[in-house]
């Protein structure tokens, strides 16, 4: 997976709500319809990293299920962020499609 | 950075949740328990990375890894004590010397001096097309000239030197007072600490007031805040304290500040007696300034040919006007001090080398557990890194000590020298050199060390001979530490050379058992120039009758203790020379016995005697409106001369200058009677100028040098001549001293610049020797196995002595050749310096490329007789 996406995914999930590392990664799977299938253990790591630039808080929570998780939920850099974020991801494939299907653009 | 730290645990906790709730999601999807867990952790993919990639982010690894290798290099420094003493205390002498020269470096020439706004105080002062010599003082209209026309200086400030007497409070005392025009003060830019300074308009004659130095205040009142207001005599007429002046460097103030008498000093064109000092205006270049003045100078010779032609002026920043002399000596022993430093590096690196070599084993375990090449390095250069910096610690005491050496050092006259101290920015020099010295030891030997393949390294039995590649490079350390050596030791070689052939150049007078006593009457008490005479004759006599006397003679200025005083000259019956081309000498004026008492030849003619006496006084400054004395319609003695030979040469040459006459000033004619061997009045290393000598009945002196010849000890007559002196007048201070001292004194900087590359030199070798000695003990140690099957196999221990000394000394020689190429090239910087010995002087360099190789020798001596003694069974068994 490219560089800077697992963090794209990760706010974009977030944007729906508070949620814990296992819900993150099964909501990527579950809206990407598999497409995107995130290694579980990269995921913490990432998750704390974006924790540390203060674009997640994370708290101690119970799962729907009534289990202990910690639970992830985005902050207003955060928010920030996945604007920036998207609108630099937006026009990287906008580049990459002009690229691949040259002159789809002007028809 | 801190916020949020979490610990590992409470990331493990998390991702066992998540493993927790992913087994239940595969769960509910219907798979086994078995099945649910395999399938969790395999999408989860390696847990042990994912808790270490959540560590590394948690954690400054760097910092953790240094806290590591500190510690461990901490425990290897502590297991070979001896290794870590002589590494430290190798790098301590490098950094120690260093962080010594450096602080006085700082204190002579880097940090700012004590006035506000230092950079923007200049001196001006004259140079004239006539002379060599830089900076002459000023006369008083060029100074008005300046002030009036100019347009650059805020401020233009006229200093004096005088030494007057302070009396009445205890014994008298010579003082050391500056007389300033009120300008002055707004010059330094220093507001007083006490009461005020001197006004504009104070500056003039009769107005007694004083400002003290606090130095001054401290020592002689106590620091007494109610000072303002009382008086302090000086040559018996009462000042009027105004104020006192914050503490200042003892080389940048006087004891007191009086004012001077302006119009007097303006009013005398010709007499150049005087320092000038002024302060830009901002924004005014130093060019500028420099640019303003030519103009002024230019316009002034045109005004006043008679006293200007010729003359220039140099606008020179303050720091120049202190340290200029010392500047360029200074630096050159920054850099001789720097090849120590390099010295000891290499010496630590090439000891470092040698252990690394110890440690293949535990390095080559290291790197097959994972340890990367960068972590290894890193681990060894902390390793080297603590080494400076313990080397540093104690370096620094070192050069506490030897700063505390330096006020014992007689006579080194190095300006602000006694500002030298250990303040911030030594220490952040320290601190670099430290740092420096740590990676310069450090890295080399680290790369190497651990760039070598593990696998062979851990299989790799003992090799029979040292390691090829160790010992090249060995050698090459060893062979710069040996040129750079050899090039301090030719440094050192060629100042101290040429400090005994000046020491032992012919002055022309004698200096062993003879006592000085300088005096110097108080002008209101001896105003006449017949008292000053009596009292002088009367005490002459007094010293003469003194029992272990031998000769007295007196001198307005004994040689090598103060500047000369150059006086105008006409001779008679020559045309009249154009402006800026008359003849000038140094004059003195002495008793009938100085030249007996101070071992000066007569060459040709006669020496002065009683019967030269006259009544009119004094033959310079004689005007015939004073008072007559009695007796003067009678026939006078003719003024009358001695000149020294260079006199003879230069102005009389195929001539007999005996009853020749010429003038001094608006003198009389005088005649010459004799001639007398020339003497280096001024430095040993000055040329032996012009000389006239005036006889001192004939033209008296208030300042007096006296030179005491002595059967035996002159120091146990020095009790005896200040009694004499003080039956005479209670209230004169009088300064005693020797002769040897004088002599050594004058040349008391050239000392310290010997002394201190001698030491440097020294040093240098004593490094390169250890250098040389731990290189061959290495070697002896690796090669124990192979020279104990060569004697086996039936080695000579001829054989043996020459397989230690000849690669042993191969480096030394490589280093030799190079350092007495470099010798070559380097030494041109110290030219200046030497006093008839040529940089290139062929004895210096063999004498230090001897004494290297001796020195080299020597260190190999060691190594080598434990390789000759060893005992093929015991090295043979041994592995």
């Amino acid at each position: 997976m490219l560089q800077g996406t697992l963090d794209l995914l990760i706010l974009r999930t977030l944007i729906l709500g508070a949620q814990h590392g296992q819900g993150i990664a099964a909501a990527i799977e579950l809206s990407s319809q598999d497409e995107l299938l995130v290694e579980h253990g990269a995921l913490y790591p990432a998750l704390q990293r974006l924790e540390e630039r203060g674009w997640v808080a994370a708290k101690w929570g119970t799962s729907t299920n009534n289990r202990k998780a910690r639970f992830y939920a985005l902050t207003a850099a955060g928010r920030k962020q996945l604007v920036k974020e998207t609108e630099k991801w937006k026009r990287l494939s906008t580049a990459i499609e002009r690229v691949l299907e040259p002159g789809a653009q002007e028809s | 950075m801190f916020r949020g730290r979490r610990k590992q645990r409470d990331f493990r906790q998390e991702i066992e949740a998540h493993l927790e709730l992913e087994i239940e999601r595969l769960r509910e999807r219907g798979l086994s328990a078995e099945e649910a867990a395999a399938e969790a952790h395999r999408k989860f993919g390696n847990m042990l990375q994912a808790e270490e990639r959540f560590y590394a982010s948690q954690h400054w690894l760097w910092l953790d890894h240094l806290r590591q290798d500190v510690r461990f290099g901490l425990r290897m420094a502590l297991r070979n004590p001896g290794f870590s003493a002589v590494a430290v205390l190798t790098l301590a002498l490098g950094i120690g010397a260093n962080t010594a020269i450096f602080s006085l470096v700082n204190a002579v020439l880097l940090r700012p001096l004590p006035f506000a706004d230092p950079d923007r105080v200049f001196s001006i002062s004259e140079r004239r097309s006539n002379s060599h010599e830089a900076n002459l003082p000023v006369s008083g209209h060029e100074y008005m000239a300046w002030k009036q026309e100019g347009h650059s200086f805020a401020a233009l400030a006229l200093d004096h030197f005088e030494a007057p007497t302070l009396t009445g409070r205890g014994d008298p005392e010579t003082v050391r007072a500056l007389r300033v025009s009120a300008d002055m003060f707004p010059v330094m830019g220093l507001a007083p600490e006490l009461g005020r300074t001197i006004l504009p308009g104070e500056d003039r004659a009769g107005q007694r007031i004083a400002v003290m130095s606090d130095a001054f205040w401290r020592s002689h009142f106590a620091a007494d805040h109610k000072i303002l207001g009382q008086t302090i005599t000086l040559d018996d007429q009462n000042y009027e304290i105004i104020g006192v002046m914050p503490p200042m460097p003892d080389s940048l103030t006087p004891d007191v500040w009086l004012p001077i008498d302006l119009n007097d000093a303006v009013r005398s064109v010709g007499r150049h007696n005087l320092s000038v000092y002024g302060r830009l205006k901002p924004g005014v270049s130093i060019a500028q300034a420099q640019a303003d003045v030519d103009v002024i100078s230019s316009s002034l010779e045109q005004r006043l040919p008679k006293d200007n032609t010729g003359h220039m002026a140099a606008v020179i920043p303050a720091r120049e006007d202190i340290a200029g002399d010392v500047q360029k000596a200074l630096l050159v022993l920054m850099g001789a001090v720097g090849f120590v430093l390099l010295i000891a590096c290499l010496n630590v690196a090439s000891l470092l080398l040698s252990r690394a070599n110890g440690r293949r084993h535990e390095i080559a375990i290291r790197k097959a557990l994972g340890a990367s090449q960068a972590r290894l390095v890193r681990q060894l250069v902390t390793e080297s890194m603590l080494l400076a910096g313990a080397g540093g610690i104690l370096g620094l005491a070192l050069a506490v000590w030897l700063g505390r050496l330096l006020p014992y050092i007689h006579g080194i006259n190095i300006p602000l020298a006694e500002t030298m101290a250990i303040d911030r920015s030594v220490l952040a020099v320290t601190t670099m050199i430290s740092l420096f010295s740590g990676l310069a030891a450090g890295v080399v030997p680290a790369l190497r060390a651990s760039r070598r393949q593990a696998v062979p390294e851990m299989n790799e039995a003992r090799t029979v001979s040292a390691e090829p590649a160790r010992r090249r490079l060995g050698s090459l350390v060893v062979a710069a530490q040996v040129a750079m050596a050899l090039v301090l030791l030719v440094g050192a070689g060629l100042l101290m050379k040429s400090f005994i052939r000046l020491v032992n150049v012919d002055r022309g007078f004698k200096t062993q058992n003879i006592l000085v006593a300088n005096i110097s009457l108080p002008e209101p008490k001896y105003r006449d120039a017949h008292e000053t005479r009596r009292f002088f004759r009367e005490l002459l006599d007094r010293l003469a009758a003194l029992p272990g006397v031998k000769s007295v003679g007196g001198t307005s200025n004994l040689p090598l203790q103060r500047g000369d005083n150059w006086v105008a000259i006409t001779i008679e019956g020559r045309p009249e020379l154009p402006p800026g081309q008359g003849i000038f000498a140094p004059l003195r004026s002495v008793t009938p016995d100085y030249f007996r008492t101070l071992g000066i030849p007569l060459r040709a003619g006669r020496f002065f005697n009683s019967n030269d006496a006259r009544l009119a006084l004094p033959l310079i400054r004689w005007f015939p409106q004073q008072p007559s004395p009695a007796n003067l319609d009678k026939p006078q003695p003719i003024p009358v001369a001695l000149i020294s030979e260079a006199m003879a040469r230069q102005y009389w040459p195929n001539e007999n200058p005996l009853g020749r006459r010429f003038r001094v000033l608006f003198s009389p004619w005088i005649t010459v009677v004799g001639i007398v061997g020339d003497v280096k009045h001024s430095a040993l290393d000055a040329p032996m100028n012009p000389h006239v000598y005036l006889l001192y009945s004939q033209e008296p002196f208030a300042d007096m040098g006296l030179a005491i010849r002595t059967t035996g000890d002159p120091a146990a007559l020095a009790n005896a001549v200040r009694e004499q002196v003080r039956s005479l007048d209670a209230d004169l201070p009088v300064a005693i001293t020797q002769m040897d001292r004088v002599l050594a004194d004058s040349v008391g900087r050239q000392r310290f610049y010997v002394v201190l590359a001698s030491a440097f030199g020294t040093l240098g070798l004593g490094l390169a020797v250890v250098g040389i000695f731990a290189l061959a003990s290495y070697s002896v140690s690796q090669r124990v196995r192979e020279i104990g099957i060569r004697v086996a196999l039936g080695a000579q221990r001829r054989n043996i002595l020459w397989m230690i000394i000849g690669p042993g000394m191969l480096p030394t020689l490589a280093g030799a050749l190079i350092g007495a190429g470099g010798a070559l090239v380097v030494t041109r910087v110290i030219r200046s310096f030497l006093f008839k010995v040529s940089p290139k002087d062929p004895m210096t360099l063999a004498a230090a490329i001897v004494l290297i190789l001796i020195a080299s020798l020597l260190a190999l001596w060691i190594p080598t007789r434990r390789a000759m003694n060893v005992d093929p069974n015991v090295a043979l068994r041994c592995e």
